[in-house]
């Protein structure tokens, strides 16, 4: 799957990728966790796991939008808010506002075209 | 409709006095730009029959020409004849349509513009003078032939003779929010730099001119699909100015691309694919910061893409897994590789290589082209 995700052209389909693991959830939480380099493997692999597993990874998303240093996966949830599940999404959007990247949540979450997300913003 | 120079024409440009002439640009940014050396035609032509056909000058001691085309009924247009004055095609390009190796993209058809730049490699002679004819095919989304189409045609001729060194004008141009950023607007220079580095090693010297995209959003449209947004980009420069234009991602709803050449080779008249888009989001990681090592990897990113725009192709295609899909370029010097440990080993360092080659804490550099790579980013008319 490292392998997979570490090519720079053409994006792999998170499909494809997830394809080579029997627990794909579990190893892209892995990558995430230990794979350094090429940055865009553990970007990519938050990306799968926001487009297709939000539920079953709900706190980690938060846990994105809350801590110092996780500024690029925060964006990328953050950009994809409004094709979050509308708990994980009211989740996610609500702690966002309250963390260290409130700008860009509030930047963000103002695009979106969900009215629920909407009136979270200040 | 027919489009050719008359002899008078063709006998002032077989001059030694370029009619075109040169100049030499004054900005604020940076060192002096490159020598302007380019001359160019545009014309319109109508498809008769299943081609649009045209006859065009090249001048004693030419180097290159590029053919940028644009069918306006949105028809897909790819190039299906070429033949020099002595009534040959050096291109061959049927051979070329029916081979899995890959020289050029026009031949094929991919949208409703091409372009197509000649010679490619270094094995490919030099264009000898007099009148050219060329032909281009439109087909419809049923992939028939479309009759009475009109095709725009603009042809740029380099004259620069020496193909060892060169140089290369880009536009660097920032999306508003990353123009306002200092930290990120020092660390997109600092990964402008490791792209002049490169090329550098293949006697190319890089001219970065720094602007800002102003009223684009930082989610950027796939070049290859062709925007307005981008035809307006490269309107607002010169056609010598390649364009580079980088905002935080490419596609909001395919947020792991890592950048993306409009065309191989790409145009150097206005066109709506007339750019290299770069994300740097993806090249900052986790923590949203580019480190020094991250900056190494957004150099080689945008390197690596406008060396698509210069022509060059990946020395192997390779599937999900990594294994060879059978697709390389068409060059010699690039090894052939068979397995994906093998095609690692003999290609990783090499700047075309579609995968980064690392560990899960550290990459190799991916800086290296081979001599006919070189000759390839020499040989395309915008490197002057």
């Amino acid at each position: 799957m490292f392998k997979a995700l570490s090519v720079r052209e053409p994006q792999p389909a998170c499909a494809d990728v997830e394809a080579l693991s029997e627990t794909p959830v579990e190893t892209l939480l892995e990558l995430i966790d230990k794979a350094q380099q090429p940055p865009w493997v553990g970007m990519r692999a938050a990306s799968c796991l926001i487009q297709g597993h939000a539920d079953a990874v709900q706190d980690t998303l938060v846990d994105w939008v809350q801590q110092e240093d996780s500024r690029g996966f925060a964006i990328l949830v953050l950009n994809q808010i409004d094709t979050l599940p509308q708990p994980v999404a009211i989740a996610v959007a609500t702690q966002a506002l309250a963390g260290p990247y409130a700008s860009d949540a509030t930047s963000r979450i103002a695009k979106s075209t969900n009215p629920a997300l909407l009136a979270l913003v200040p | 409709m027919r489009w050719s120079a008359s002899p008078a024409l063709l006998l002032v440009l077989t001059t030694a006095c370029w009619p075109f002439g040169k100049k030499h640009l004054d900005l604020d940014t940076g060192p002096a730009a490159c020598e302007q050396i380019l001359g160019s035609e545009t014309t319109t032509l109508s498809t008769t029959g299943d081609t649009a056909r045209m006859n065009f000058a090249v001048p004693y001691a030419t180097r290159s020409f590029l053919v940028s085309a644009r069918s306006n009924t949105g028809g897909t247009i790819y190039l299906t004849e070429l033949e020099d004055p002595d009534g040959n095609d050096p291109l061959d390009i049927d051979g070329w349509v029916s081979q899995t190796t890959y020289l050029t993209s026009a031949v094929l058809p991919f949208g409703d513009e091409t372009a197509f730049n000649w010679p490619v490699r270094d094995i490919d002679p030099a264009p000898p003078y007099g009148y050219w004819s060329l032909a281009f095919s439109v087909l419809d989304s049923n992939g028939s032939p479309q009759e009475g189409v009109n095709v725009d045609v603009t042809i740029h001729l380099n004259q620069d003779f020496n193909t060892d060194s060169g140089c290369l004008s880009v536009r660097v141009l920032m999306t508003p929010d990353v123009a306002e950023d200092p930290e990120l607007v020092a660390a997109i220079e600092s990964a402008v730099g490791v792209w002049q580095d490169i090329y550098a090693g293949a006697d190319i010297q890089l001219q970065p001119i720094y602007e800002t995209a102003q009223g684009m959003d930082t989610t950027l449209s796939h070049p290859s699909s062709g925007s307005d947004a981008y035809l307006a980009l490269k309107e607002a420069g010169d056609d010598e100015e390649l364009v580079l234009v980088i905002g935080e991602s490419i596609d909001g709803t395919n947020n792991g691309i890592l950048g993306e050449a409009g065309a191989i080779p790409g145009a150097l008249a206005p066109s709506t694919r007339g750019v290299v888009a770069i994300a740097w989001l993806m090249h900052a990681g986790s923590d949203g910061v580019l480190d020094d090592t991250d900056i190494q990897g957004l150099g080689e990113t945008m390197a690596h893409e406008m060396g698509h725009y210069l022509g060059l192709f990946h020395p192997v295609e390779l599937d999900g897994s990594g294994n060879p899909s059978g697709y390389s370029d068409a060059l010699d010097d690039t090894p052939m590789c068979s397995t994906s440990t093998g095609c690692t080993a003999s290609l990783g360092t090499n700047l075309m290589f579609p995968y980064r080659t690392c560990t899960d804490s550290a990459c190799e550099r991916q800086d290296d082209l081979t001599e006919q790579q070189r000759a390839v980013m020499q040989r395309y008319s915008g490197t002057r």
